[in-house]
């Protein structure tokens, strides 16, 4: 196609009034401009006199064409003719014109700001036509987004105005003019309580981003206010059933509403009522719906509706889709740790499904019972025993690890339990380092508390501890499991100091680690409805190029995390009401300087790997491991994704990393974790 | 905003490829199409790789992709990418697009496109203001544009016989009329979905009012969910700036009154909200045609049909159904056809239908279910339904085991009726020419997903 470029260019030259052809000509053109600029240039002559005298529209679509074309010609032009028709008399063009300067300063900023084109664009935020405002808001933020030295502060004279404006735009107009209030920040709670007022009705529009931005603004502007959901008792239930009725639309939208619903669980359930049967799931819904439904069930499952919610988690546990049973499995045990009161039926629920004597459930069922007897160390005996039946069919490593260690922990009520363990001996060589780790503290578990035996099976656990602690020394490369086996032996040796070490009472596990930290969620929740709020991970993980979002502080501000906010004194301030500054000042130190404040996010992760990596709970983090391998592609991704799978071998040893243990594995876990780094080099 | 734009057929060959940003190159649809179509199961609509991310719709076999870098407002994308979608399927007058479709109409899509984004930015996607903007003829079907550009197989690809002669044809191409493209829409600003001077012969109005109804009901009988979702098109033929405004009955026949159905609402881009949220009042100035004015929901409302079930399984390889199904509205409405598929389980070889108090019922062995059809089911009524079926001796009991039992579904429709018992009550046109307007409204009510587990 390229070649027939010349003869495009002669199409343009001669049938200058014939708009259908240049049409197909300009699309042609724009394509292939960058491959031959000089053939390119020939046809900037047809638009030059375009612009100087053509119909509005004609007019709007040649600055479209020479704003589009990233040649060294067209940019120039570009440039030169923009300062004109930024001021042009029709809205049309003027709106054109706006965009043209987005175009113009991701292909060259240098030049923008040579013809002073950022001013003249903040100029067109006082326009009267809605569409040109909007339009102008959308090109700046743009541009903002791309320069990290740049900042938009609307004040509320200008908020009151955009406002006002909404009312006439068109849809995608109220997305860029709503997105762009958050650029403006409450000085008192009254401002934030009226904007939130004047906002609400656009989540009732059928386009769901206006409904999805409304929903920003108002969750944004909810922070500035003491308690919004007293100060507006009919938001909760706007919110809600603006949420519900997008669950309405396609399966795409539905998905990303119901991420936001997670979001929205986790930071301001006050502002939301929903009910957990508007997200039992539907026969056919695609299976992202189905799991992010899940999560949301789990979410909103307390004590007055855990008899629905545990009876339709186990329909959908008994479902043809392996991943789906398998999830909604865990979701029943980790209901049993979330609440209490609801253990006894959830652990009910969970011998139920064991007598099908399906082999996933099995394995399921196992991974998540470990849980609950470790969350209820004395209770739930009856699990137990049911446990044995299956202990034949027990393939899978995590569900043999948790096996393992319920026979270790449990071992003073399985009185077969040094025989079983035994019979996982056999294979030891062959398991994988998770299940040889369990095995190695299981083992020694039993032996420590052997004394207290009669003989025989004192004899048995001693051979059996004997008999792992060799195989883990001398036989097995990986070095994790040798040192730990290493260090078993010296403490055994000195025996007296033994069920002290190995064999203390565990520390209570929660759901609270659930929860993102608060500055990754207030960064989240500013950014409802994009891409960074389907993943709910921390935004500037996925998205390395992403600027940092924070809320501003204000005397009217409610929350206030701990830490330095991301500096903004250093951004240049483009405000609606001041012209630009026009000196920018060491505007590229900002973001090394940003950079740091947010570190401590990725050691979060670290700390507590087991709140993705073991999956004991059902969480955000947990869907995304399902996508596909791609996502490892991005750097950002990786070093979460690395810690996951290093530690393992750690928290499920102990079933979940536990804070005790560290104490004396601790060091260790940290020097394993080099050795392994340097195996890895 | 968005970078680029494609469209994929089922292969996962790129049929509509375009780049609205810099940022990303052509071969990105690459790794779309290795990453996502094929493999086995689509797990997520959202793909990032890097800062690129994909999202996607799917049309029949066709994959709608818009490929978008760093952290993009997803509602935007997607939301954009189903207007593109109802718009293409509005322009080229189809319900379903297939690759062919596409690839004739692939100048008109590559305008539209144009058209209706500046910069990676949607904007201006309302249709009657793009109907005059568009200048490519529409290829209906294999029409004659299609014979005309036979040497033109698809978008990327350049025809064999020579260039000149290919493009020499662009001059032949059927024009609209002229006059349609003379004043291509510009408006921006009050009213950009529509524009003055629109004339009309007769003034007409024509509301149509669809529900779908949608229920799960677990095995014991208990509803989990009933909701009925609402749209009200509109299709107004209706001569300069008229007003409109509009309202429902104030008290319907069930609990749920209009006051409470409004707050579950959403409304096209036309209706003033901030008018609406002060005094709860519709009122709007309308496109010209045909468009969706608003859409409701309204939950835990009458069920059209009340399902008894009763499946029991016996060890001798035998399922035995016993069903009941009420219709639960007024004796003067009636539905024509209702649908009624019940599952068998897997290894079905023979269905035993037993009695019918009405219609037709038959086995479909490739799908696995009875489908039960009752040809006119009139209000207040109730009608039963026995069969058992045998399952193949050989490992029957694994196949009984592993039954996962997928509900009964029931299909329907009921036409004058609505199941959240709303009704338009007024609505007003006021033009300053003072005319008349005619108005007809219609009601049609379906079922959406109505299933019964058992």
């Amino acid at each position: 196609m390229v070649e027939l470029l010349p003869e495009v260019v002669t199409i343009l030259l001669t049938n200058r009034n014939d708009l259908e052809v240049k049409k197909m000509c300009i699309s042609c053109l724009k394509t292939y401009a960058e491959v031959r600029p000089h053939e390119a240039a020939k046809a900037i002559e047809v638009f030059e006199s375009d612009l100087a005298n053509g119909s509005p529209y004609v007019k709007a679509l040649a600055l479209r064409t020479i704003s589009s074309i990233p040649t060294k010609e067209y940019i120039e032009r570009t440039a030169a003719e923009l300062p004109v028709f930024l001021g042009d008399a029709n809205p049309y063009i003027r709106k054109t014109a706006a965009l043209g300067v987005a175009k113009l300063f991701e292909k060259d900023p240098r030049l923008g700001q040579e013809y002073g084109l950022l001013e003249k664009l903040n100029n067109l935020l006082h326009d009267k036509d809605a569409t040109v405002v909007s339009s102008a808001l959308a090109a700046l933020n743009d541009i903002i987004e791309r320069s990290p030295q740049l900042k938009l502060s609307i004040e509320y004279r200008d908020a009151v105005t955009l406002i006002g404006l909404l009312g006439t735009s068109d849809e995608w107009g109220q997305v860029y003019i709503l997105n762009s209030l958050l650029s403006f920040v409450p000085s008192q709670e009254s401002e934030a309580v009226e904007f939130i007022e004047k906002v609400m009705p656009y989540l009732q529009h059928s386009n769901s981003s206006v409904a999805c931005n409304a929903l920003k603004v108002i969750v944004y502007l909810a922070n500035y206010v003491k308690h919004p959901e007293d100060v507006l008792p009919v938001l909760p239930q706007r919110i809600s059933s603006a949420l519900t009725s997008m669950l309405s639309k396609s399966s795409e939208i539905q998905f990303l509403i119901l991420r936001n619903v997670i979001l929205l669980l986790l930071t301001k359930s006050k502002l939301i009522q929903l009910d957990v049967k508007m997200f039992f799931c539907q026969y056919d819904d695609p299976i992202y719906i189905k799991d992010t439904k899940l999560e949301i069930i789990y979410l909103l499952a307390e004590k007055s509706n855990v008899g629905i919610v545990l009876n339709e988690l186990e329909a959908y546990a008994t479902e043809i889709d392996i991943q789906m049973v398998r999830k909604s499995i865990r979701a029943i045990g980790n209901l049993a740790i979330k609440i209490e009161e609801t253990a006894s039926e959830c652990v009910k629920v969970l011998l139920d499904l064991l007598e099908n004597d399906i082999s996933y459930i099995v394995q399921e069922t196992v991974v998540v019972s470990k849980n609950i007897l470790r969350r209820y160390p004395n209770q739930f005996e009856e699990l137990i025993e049911s446990f044995s039946k299956h202990v034949d069919s027990v393939e899978e490593p995590e569900a043999k690890s948790a096996m393992i260690w319920v026979l270790g922990q449990r071992s003073r009520n399985i009185a077969s339990s040094t025989k079983m363990l035994t019979a996982f001996s056999e294979g030891f060589l062959e398991d994988p380092v998770d299940v040889q780790l369990s095995l190695l503290t299981a083992s020694v578990k039993i032996y420590s508390r052997s004394r207290s035996l009669d003989s025989s099976q004192q004899q048995g656990a001693e051979e059996l501890m004997l008999k792992v602690l060799k195989l883990a020394t001398e036989e097995v490369n990986d070095p994790d499991l040798r040192e730990r086996a290493f260090f078993y032996w010296r403490i055994v040796q000195q025996s007296a100091s033994l069920q002290e070490v190995v064999d203390v009472s565990l520390p209570v596990i929660s759901t609270d680690s659930d929860k993102l930290p608060e500055r990754i969620l207030e960064e989240l929740e500013l950014s409802i409805g994009t891409l960074g709020s389907i993943y709910l991970r921390p935004i500037s993980h996925v998205f390395r190029l992403a600027k940092p979002k924070s809320l501003a502080y204000s005397p009217a501000l409610q929350k206030h995390i701990e830490g330095k906010p991301i500096s903004s004194n250093m951004e240049r301030q483009v405000s609606i009401s001041e012209n630009v500054r026009s000196t920018s000042s060491n505007g590229q130190s900002v973001q090394p300087e940003s950079r740091p404040d947010r570190r401590p996010l990725i050691d979060v992760e670290v700390h507590h790997p087991h709140t993705n990596a073991n999956g004991e709970k059902l969480k955000q983090v947990q869907s995304l491991e399902d996508e596909p391998e791609g996502s490892n592609i991005d750097g950002s991704l990786n070093a979460p994704r690395d810690v996951h799978t290093r530690f393992p071998s750690h928290s499920s040893q102990s079933s979940t990393k536990t804070s005790s243990r560290k104490s004396t594995l601790g060091r260790r876990a940290s020097i394993s974790l080099l050795s392994r780094k340097l195996r890895n080099l | 905003m968005i970078t680029a734009f494609f469209i994929f057929n089922q292969k996962g060959d790129v049929i509509i490829s375009k780049l609205l940003r810099e940022g990303v190159r052509r071969n990105v649809a690459d790794a779309f199409r290795i990453q996502v179509i094929t493999s086995s199961e689509v797990r997520s609509p959202v793909l990032t790789l890097g800062s690129t991310t994909f999202l996607h719709i799917k049309h029949g076999s066709l994959w709608i992709v818009a490929v978008t870098r760093s952290n993009a407002d997803a509602s935007l994308v997607f939301e954009f990418l189903n207007k593109f979608l109802s718009l293409m399927l509005n322009f080229l007058g189809t319900t379903v697009l297939d690759e062919n479709t596409v690839k004739n109409n692939f100048t008109f899509i590559y305008e539209l496109l144009d058209e209706t984004t500046d910069f990676g930015f949607p904007q201006n996607m309302e249709i009657n203001g793009l109907k005059q903007n568009i200048s490519v003829p529409v290829a209906y079907g294999s029409s004659d544009f299609l014979r005309r550009s036979s040497a033109v197989p698809s978008s990327g690809i350049p025809a064999s016989g020579s260039a000149g002669g290919f493009l020499a044809r662009a001059g032949t191409l059927r024009r609209r009329s002229s006059a349609a493209l003379s004043s291509p829409n510009t408006s921006a600003g009050a009213v950009s979905w529509r524009h003055a001077g629109i004339k009309h012969r007769r003034n007409e109005v024509f509301l149509d009012v669809f529900e779908d109804v949608s229920l799960l009901m677990s095995v014991n009988g208990t509803i989990l969910r009933s909701v009925v979702d609402g749209r009200i098109m509109m299709n107004s033929k209706l001569s300069g700036m008229p007003e409109c405004s509009f309202g429902f009955n104030k008290q319907s026949h069930g609990q749920t009154s209009a006051q409470d159905v409004l707050k579950d609402c959403k409304f096209h881009q036309c209706v003033d909200l901030q008018t609406f949220d002060r005094d709860q009042l519709i009122k709007f100035i309308p496109p010209d045609g045909e468009f969706e004015l608003m859409t409701y929901r309204v939950e835990d409302v009458d069920l059209p049909f009340k399902v008894n079930a009763s499946v029991t399984t016996f060890a001798n390889k035998a399922v035995e159904y016993s069903i009941s199904i009420s219709s639960n509205f007024p004796a003067k409405v009636g539905s024509s056809m209702v649908v009624m598929r019940i599952p068998t389980p897997p290894g079905t070889i023979k269905a035993h239908i037993g009695k019918l108090s009405s219609g037709k019922a038959k086995f479909i062995a490739q799908e696995n279910l009875i489908e039960w059809k009752i040809f006119h089911f009139n209000g207040s009524v109730t009608q039963t339904f026995k069969a058992s079926v045998d399952i193949a001796s050989v490992g029957s009991q694994e196949s009984l085991l592993a039954w996962v039992r997928p509900p009964i579904s029931v299909n329907f429709s009921v036409k004058m009726h609505t199941f959240s018992g709303l009704l338009v009550n007024f609505l007003k046109v006021n033009e300053p020419s003072g005319y008349n307007a005619v108005k007809w409204v219609k009601y049609l009510s379906q079922s959406k997903s109505y299933e019964v587990r058992y």
